[in-house]
């Protein structure tokens, strides 16, 4: 959590003390907890509340949590949910304690539908957002149910959910371009062509089972894709994917296609040139999005990381030998190597990238023979300054594959060259934007 | 732990820049909020080095420098900490074209008044061409922003729940409120104003006009008098003898009016001048070989 995240809950609270602290008081216990005592958000507000005797929240509680619908797995004892009642309908039951009225029906939100059954006998109107306060959940068939009962308590919601997921498979999601796959795209029907298909043996409770995955593309990206049944792929053909559902894998979507997912052979076929030649992105948005398959980048280099420079290899695996010794093999015969770690800036974010021997030695003309030579006199750090010197500031177009790690933002370069600015037409383009605003 | 972004910001709307915003704890950086909503502790600055002046003494040296952009200046300063930049600022010759990646530092002063300046990691000296790609690139972030503000101060109620909602992160939604709070509403015109100049740079051949009347300078001037000329605490005297420098070309000397548009461009006023050259005079420092041109003795 940082100082901006708390920001929202600072307002929460304010509003929930009804001014009976200043805000620097409050913002400043908020910090205190948080970040130097290092509480969690829920006990800090609850913390705080309490000491300037906010409403009365009691003392004994069971951490209760918020979920969203498609969060929930069916043993939770105290969660909240905020959700539209989609279908709803009075009953009347036996109970021990002699007849008595419920409420049963479902609930939905952005994320999926749930059947709910209400203990309390509160009028619950369909069409109606609430917030379902202190319920439990029970599983029943692999659904899960919804319950609220007399420590529940159901109210209004202030805002309105509008777009409830909708569970029924029958309709077909929109077509999506492929470069336009978020994260958060649930399931999407797409045209692209099967770039490549590799097929994997896995074992399940049910048996052997055989995954076929690959990378499919259109003109607007690439994505990676796997497919739990056998839809009779074949590459470089193009087909329409309806109804797959996208998951994250390292936070990059991917495109699942499953059960419910229907394939068919496009009419139009996407050929081999149409498809997209990389997805040119800011690094901002990269950073935003964790990743992505097969972008262009375009930015300077920024900064030159450690372990550049003159490395040594080992001969029989080639990975890099750290302290004259290869994790793999004890007598490890070395090979001199250059490289370099490259931070690239694009003034929203930057992102590292690897320059082997041949990207090194041809955008700072320093090659290895020579930078053993240098280094012989010089040391090895002085390589490093050197190479640094030729490259910082430089600008560079990076296409590749990037992913986020716990060090950032990392591209691995399929191709680096020298980013080719059009002043002039990228100057006239922007005027005519701003000529267009004003 | 992401890395700091290197801003691409011209010198106004940095220069311009009060807010600090500085973690609690020891280590942690600081940023300043620029007047758009930006807060920024490391940037990517291109211009024309103009002036470099060695400091402290010949076993410490450090140097400042001072970096000319389509609209004012950066001011650079390296030393003990930045040995590699200090390097290649003891070899560079004025004026040459630069490209400076560096950190954000402020100082205030007594009085209140906060000035900023930049902390070099690394100078390149460059080519023409990169410091007009570097103002291509400064005026679409510049643009970008400036955009932004503009739609969020059209919100019947700014805050960061409905600045996110308007497609922004928390943390944009955090630095514009912050700038809100700091500065109000910016000034578009004096942006505007930037844009045309550095539109100009780019695309000579073009006929730019975004419709903006008076010259550049007198607005520039206006936020930057007072402001820029104590930056650093220069010595004008100082400044004043390298301007007779720079200017003097022939034997009549320097033209008191010359001197003046010159002294203008870093923030000191007319009056300011008239009292320096007296002053120099006096020491017997320059003198004035024709009526209303100065030279240095």
């Amino acid at each position: 959590m940082q100082e901006h995240d708390l920001i929202p809950h600072f307002e929460e609270l304010k509003q929930a003390l009804e001014g009976r602290v200043s805000d620097e008081v409050l913002l400043n216990d908020l910090r205190n907890y948080v970040f130097k005592y290092h509480t969690d958000i829920i006990s800090a507000k609850r913390a705080v509340i309490r000491k300037y005797g906010g409403p009365n929240i009691g003392f004994v509680t069971s951490t209760d949590m918020v979920k969203k619908i498609e969060e929930l797995t069916g043993d939770e004892q105290n969660v909240n949910i905020t959700a539209k009642v989609t279908f709803c309908q009075n009953k009347k039951i036996n109970s021990r304690n002699g007849e008595k009225d419920i409420t049963s029906g479902i609930i939905g939100d952005e994320t999926g539908q749930v059947s709910f059954t209400d203990w309390s006998g509160k009028n619950i109107q369909k069409g109606c957002t609430y917030i379902f306060k202190n319920c439990y959940c029970k599983k029943w068939n692999d659904n899960v149910q919804v319950n609220t009962g007399v420590k529940s308590s159901i109210e209004e919601s202030p805002k309105e959910i509008e777009n409830v997921f909708n569970v029924s498979f029958s309709s077909t999601p929109t077509e999506t371009h492929i470069g336009e796959i978020k994260n958060d795209s649930k399931r999407v029907t797409v045209v692209g062509r099967i770039q490549s298909l590799e097929t994997r043996e896995i074992v399940t409770v049910n048996g052997k089972k055989i995954i076929y995955s690959g990378i499919i593309a259109d003109s607007t990206g690439k994505i990676q894709y796997s497919a739990w049944n056998d839809f009779s792929l074949s590459i470089g053909k193009t087909y329409r994917i309806i109804n797959a559902y996208i998951k994250s894998w390292r936070g990059i979507p991917q495109i699942n296609m499953g059960d419910y997912t229907r394939v068919s052979e496009a009419n139009m076929e996407i050929g081999e040139n149409e498809v997209s030649q990389g997805n040119e992105k800011m690094i901002g948005d990269l950073i935003k999005d964790n990743g992505g398959i097969d972008v262009i980048i375009r930015g300077a280099v920024v900064g030159i990381v450690p372990k550049s420079g003159i490395i040594k290899r080992c001969s029989q695996c080639n990975r890099v030998i750290i302290n004259d010794k290869c994790m793999m093999h004890e007598i490890a015969k070395s090979v001199p190597d250059i490289r370099t770690k490259i931070v690239v800036d694009d003034g929203t974010g930057s992102i590292t990238a690897v320059m082997d021997r041949n990207y090194t030695e041809k955008f700072t003309g320093i090659s290895l023979d020579s930078a053993i030579e240098f280094a012989r006199n010089h040391g090895e750090d002085a390589v490093v300054k050197d190479i640094g010197s030729k490259l910082y500031t430089k600008r560079l177009r990076i296409r590749g594959n990037a992913t986020m790690d716990e060090y950032g933002l990392k591209i691995k370069a399929a191709e680096i060259s020298n980013d080719v600015i059009d002043v002039e037409n990228e100057a006239k383009e922007l005027l005519k934007n701003i000529e267009r605003v004003l | 732990m992401n890395r700091e972004t290197a801003y691409r910001i011209f010198s106004n709307e940095l220069n311009i820049s009060t807010r600090v915003e500085k973690g609690d704890e020891e280590m942690s950086p600081s940023y300043v909020v620029s007047p758009l909503g930006t807060m920024i502790n490391r940037v990517m600055i291109a211009g024309v080095l103009t002036e470099v002046y060695k400091e402290g003494s010949d076993e410490e040296p450090w140097w400042r420098g001072k970096v000319l952009d389509v609209c004012g200046n950066f001011y650079i300063n390296t030393g003990r900490f930045q040995p590699e930049a200090s390097n290649v600022m003891s070899g560079l010759e004025t004026p040459s074209y630069i490209t400076v990646i560096g950190k954000v530092k402020t100082y205030t002063t007594n009085d209140d008044r906060t000035f900023v300046s930049i902390y070099p990691e690394h100078i390149i000296k460059t080519e023409e061409q990169d410091y007009i790609i570097w103002i291509l690139e400064a005026l679409r972030f510049l643009w970008t922003r400036l955009l932004r503000m503009n739609s969020v101060l059209k919100l019947p109620n700014i805050t960061v729940d409905s600045i996110v909602s308007e497609g922004y992160t928390s943390q944009e939604a955090y630095e514009i409120m912050q700038a809100i709070d700091e500065y109000g509403h910016p000034e578009s015109g004096m942006y505007l104003r930037i844009i045309q100049d550095a539109m100009r740079r780019i695309l000579p051949n073009e006929n730019i006009d975004l419709g903006l009347s008076g010259s550049i300078e007198e607005t520039y001037n206006k936020e930057e008098v007072g402001k820029a000329s104590t930056i650093y605490d220069f010595d004008k005297e100082d400044m004043v003898l390298a301007y007779l420098d720079e200017l003097d070309v022939d034997i009549r000397g320097v033209s008191i009016s010359e001197l003046i548009r010159r002294g203008e461009k870093d923030g000191i006023t007319a009056e300011e001048i008239e009292e320096i050259t007296n002053n120099l005079m006096n020491k017997s420092m320059i003198y004035e070989p024709n009526l209303g041109y100065l030279k240095k003795i």
